[in-house]
């Protein structure tokens, strides 16, 4: 029963987005397109557009990029748990299985 | 249907994210919901990559004419995009580890029976 | 996770293995001249932890010293632009343009495949319990 309420929600919430999308007609000017293609390889000696964006013109972007993967390694070295903190949990495992009690 | 006739190839991507996100609604595994979320990430990458598309385009280097060049604006960003989602899902995988080696446990019903004894 | 170790596999992936490495490095430091640049070539360098482990699944490599070097990396990827591009210094000087962006390129192709490789490493190499769960 709420496997087909939440598939009814998402479905409607799809056809919703896409006719809302699909009834609006909008020409938005490609600024960013003409600039960077026309001055890539002046402002910057660099042969790929994509390189000169990401580290000339977009170097913030760069910057914070690499700064939220160490973030995120540091954080995965600190959460996952050591192998002396599973000692414990061992032992109170054995406990749980020798007094043969269901944990649910 | 005449709907299918209205539907063009970004919508497809906007599809994948509400797939993704009838997964994390009602999956009953916590690695699946986890999952999910991920392909809720990638949906937005994709549909972001599609904007202004043109027929025939070559890659964004100095060797193609300038009026023949496919955007290189969107693949810059979605660069960092894609390694953002990646950070994402190893941090919640490392504490899903914790949390099911503390509890015992990868479905959500029992973890929740368990946090509230 | 241990099944009967397959002997064909461990010889093509070492005979493979200098050729990604080099593949690696090309796509680092052509960045700014053919489609790839930093992050491209760092996921093929990271690849490369990923293959040791599958073939040959010993704890060898201290995964402290790598992220170490990674912590190393990010300090100098954070201070160069700073230094060098935020102050104007490149734009004063045409010629060392191109140096400037194959350095960039090394220092963030670096990073991410220490980082990534890290990542595998300390959840592939971990010793936990697996008897008493019932799902």
């Amino acid at each position: 029963m709420r496997l087909a309420l939440s598939a009814l929600f998402v479905a409607a919430v799809f056809l919703m987005v896409t006719f809302i999308t699909n009834t609006h007609d909008e020409e938005l000017h490609p600024f960013l397109y003409d600039y960077m293609t026309e001055r890539f390889e002046e402002d910057t000696a660099a042969r790929n557009a994509v390189a000169a964006i990401l580290l000339n013109y977009r170097m913030y972007d760069t910057m914070f990029e690499a700064l939220i993967l160490l973030a995120a390694i540091i954080g995965m070295n600190q959460f996952l748990p050591v192998p002396s903190e599973l000692q414990s949990l061992r032992q109170r495992d054995a406990q749980d299985l020798d007094q043969g009690g269901d944990r649910t | 249907m005449a709907l299918l006739e209205y539907l063009d190839i970004s919508d497809l991507a906007v599809g994948l994210f509400f797939i993704g996100l009838y997964g994390a609604m009602t999956q009953r595994n916590i690695i699946k919901t986890i999952m999910s979320v991920g392909i809720m990430d990638l949906a937005a990458v994709v549909f972001f990559m599609l904007a202004n598309y043109q027929d025939g385009a070559g890659p964004p280097i100095s060797g193609t004419p300038v009026d023949r060049m496919a955007d290189p604006v969107p693949q810059a960003l979605m660069i960092t995009a894609i390694v953002i989602g990646v950070s994402v899902i190893a941090m919640c995988l490392a504490t899903f580890m914790r949390v099911a080696y503390r509890y015992g446990t990868a479905d959500w019903n029992i973890l929740i029976r368990r946090l509230e004894k | 996770m241990t099944g009967p170790e397959s002997s064909i596999i461990r010889v093509v992936v070492g005979l493979l293995y200098p050729f990604i490495l080099l593949l690696g490095f090309y796509v680092i430091i052509n960045g700014h001249y053919t489609p790839g640049g930093g992050f491209q070539g760092g996921s093929i360098l990271a690849s490369l932890f990923i293959a040791r482990y599958v073939v040959f699944p010993v704890e060898d490599i201290d995964s402290e010293i790598l992220h170490l070097a990674q912590r190393f990396v990010l300090s100098l990827l954070l201070l160069g632009p700073v230094v060098l591009l935020f102050t104007g210094g490149v734009h004063a000087h045409p010629d060392y343009r191109a140096a400037y962006l194959t350095l960039m390129d090394i220092l963030i192709g670096v990073q991410v495949g220490f980082g990534l490789g890290v990542a595998v490493l300390r959840f592939a190499f971990f010793k936990g319990v697996g008897e008493s769960w019932r799902f």
